[in-house]
């Protein structure tokens, strides 16, 4: 065991050297990249912690937002359910008063035309029942009934009073023409005229006519005025007094409907 | 065989003589110059480096960790002195498993050499830290009557650094050469390994023993009578090594 001077001096020396040469090549750097790194990550960590700080403040205030768009919402449900009740009930109400409406309407025009059918079903039957009197009258009918005819014409000129028979009379002036169903014969015309002269006068100017729309019966005519008594008279007060009786029901039931 | 590598001599001019010691420290060097070199001349501060990188970002990391628990301070001043005295002592003994390499640290030259260097550092980091009244006023606490008794100690601990260093990695490398001869099989392989161990922990030892001395020399003592829990954490290591 001996120490060599030289040797220590030396290693001395080498070691001194090879503290700077680490120190340059090896502390120096190491630690500075080390250094970089933790300068890095704390950046790094402290950017982190920022954003997360920010983020949660962000997400804070989504949150917010969400609970205040929830309410939001909420109140528009709410809103539009009661605007969609009100609407609903608006638009109920209307439809029933359009229904109701429509219903009095078709329920009008129904009774109206049950009304006009029945009056038109009462007319055609009185209106057949007519004909076929008129129609059995018109067959059963011949000249003898209407020579039979006149008296009844005569009776009705003779009911008259003075001032209408002397208006007749002024009215034959200008002609008279009677109308009959069945042509007369010379002596019934002969005979007819005898009868009205002496009721209305003289100098008339008699014309017989035949009109077989005249059922059964004698028709005076004058200018302006006409003086008749057929059978068709009487078949039109038969109708109309038929007329009324069946309308009398008919109005009775309409009312009982309405 | 030879017990230590400065007997090996390889080149002599005057008094100037090459040895295995000096060839070896300088092979030593230049490797570790040479790696420390390639390493760092691409380092990256991302998160992804490279194996080298890593290895040597965790070498100074723990150099560091450990300087900082032994003296409670700043790394910085202390790590290229105690890194280095670290990385040679330790690169040197690893290497020992390679034939024909004799560690420099199994010369008691190259010991006392880094024992003078710790000597002479620990004044100059005291001084430097404390000024040169503080630290010269140790050496006559808590009585200038262990004024020698102080430097005797100083110095025996030096002394101590080199022996230790150099009788363990020599011990080691001769008990290896011995039973290599006795039993060449299987028990040196063994012997190499715990080589291997005992010259890490050599080189942990000289290391923070050369942080003890540093620490106790840049931090203030507290030598009042005060009960040893009241002693402030930084004093503490340099009170119990002396």
């Amino acid at each position: 065991m001996q120490i060599d001077g030289f040797t220590v001096v030396a290693q001395l020396i080498n070691f001194l050297v090879l503290v700077w040469l680490l120190k340059r090549f090896l502390y120096g750097p190491i630690v500075q990249a080390m250094t970089a790194r933790q300068q890095k990550i704390a950046a790094t960590l402290n950017e982190a912690r920022q954003k997360a700080e920010q983020a949660e403040v962000e997400a804070q205030k989504y949150r917010t937002q969400c609970l205040e768009l929830d309410a939001q919402r909420e109140a528009w449900l709410e809103q539009a359910q009661q605007e969609i009740a009100t609407q609903r009930e608006e638009w109920l109400t209307q439809v029933r008063c359009e229904i109701d409406a429509q219903r009095e309407a078709w329920l009008a025009a129904w009774q109206r035309e049950r009304t006009e059918n029945r009056h038109a079903l009462q007319q055609e039957a009185t209106r057949r029942l007519t004909d076929a009197v008129r129609h059995a009258l018109r067959e059963l009918a011949d000249a003898d009934l209407e020579q039979r005819m006149l008296e009844p014409l005569l009776t009705q000129l003779r009911a008259l009073d003075a001032s209408e028979r002397a208006t007749l009379a002024q009215a034959a002036l200008g002609g008279c023409t009677i109308s009959t169903a069945f042509p007369l014969d010379i002596a019934l015309q002969q005979r007819c005229q005898t009868a009205l002269s002496e009721q209305l006068g003289t100098g008339i100017t008699w014309t017989f006519h035949q009109d077989p729309k005249v059922a059964c019966g004698i028709i005076l005519e004058m200018p302006g005025h006409r003086l008749a008594w057929t059978l068709d008279s009487y078949l039109d007060g038969f109708s109309d007094a038929l007329a009324k009786t069946l309308r009398l029901p008919a109005a009775h039931a309409s009312d009982s409907v309405i | 065989m030879t017990i230590s590598p400065d007997q090996t001599v390889f080149f002599t001019f005057g008094f100037i003589h090459i040895n295995a010691t000096l060839l070896f420290t300088w092979l030593v060097m230049a490797l570790l110059v040479l790696l420390a070199r390639w390493v760092t001349r691409c380092l990256t501060d991302d998160a992804t480096l490279s194996s080298w990188q890593n290895l040597l970002e965790v070498l100074v990391e723990g150099i560091q960790q450990q300087i900082r628990d032994v003296t409670h301070q700043e790394p910085a001043p202390y790590l290229p002195f105690v890194g280095t005295l670290f990385i040679f002592i330790a690169t040197s003994n690893l290497l020992a498993i390679v034939p024909g390499f004799e560690p420099p640290t199994g010369s008691l030259s190259t010991a006392s050499a880094l024992a003078l260097c710790v000597f002479v550092a620990v004044p100059l980091y005291g001084i430097q830290r404390r000024g040169w009244r503080a630290y010269l006023k140790d050496y006559v606490e808590p009585t200038p009557i262990l004024l020698p008794l102080n430097i005797i100690g100083e110095l025996s601990r030096t002394l101590a650094l080199a022996v230790r260093l150099y009788g363990n990695v020599m011990s080691g490398a001769v008990v290896g050469a011995i039973l290599l001869i006795i039993t060449p099989l299987l028990f040196p392989v063994l012997m190499h390994a715990l080589e291997l161990l005992t010259g890490i922990i050599q080189a942990y030892i000289f290391a923070v023993l050369a942080m003890v001395y540093l620490a106790a020399a840049t931090t203030a003592h507290d030598v009042s009578p005060h009960p040893p829990d009241t002693a402030t954490s930084q004093g503490e290591g340099g009170v119990n090594e002396r």
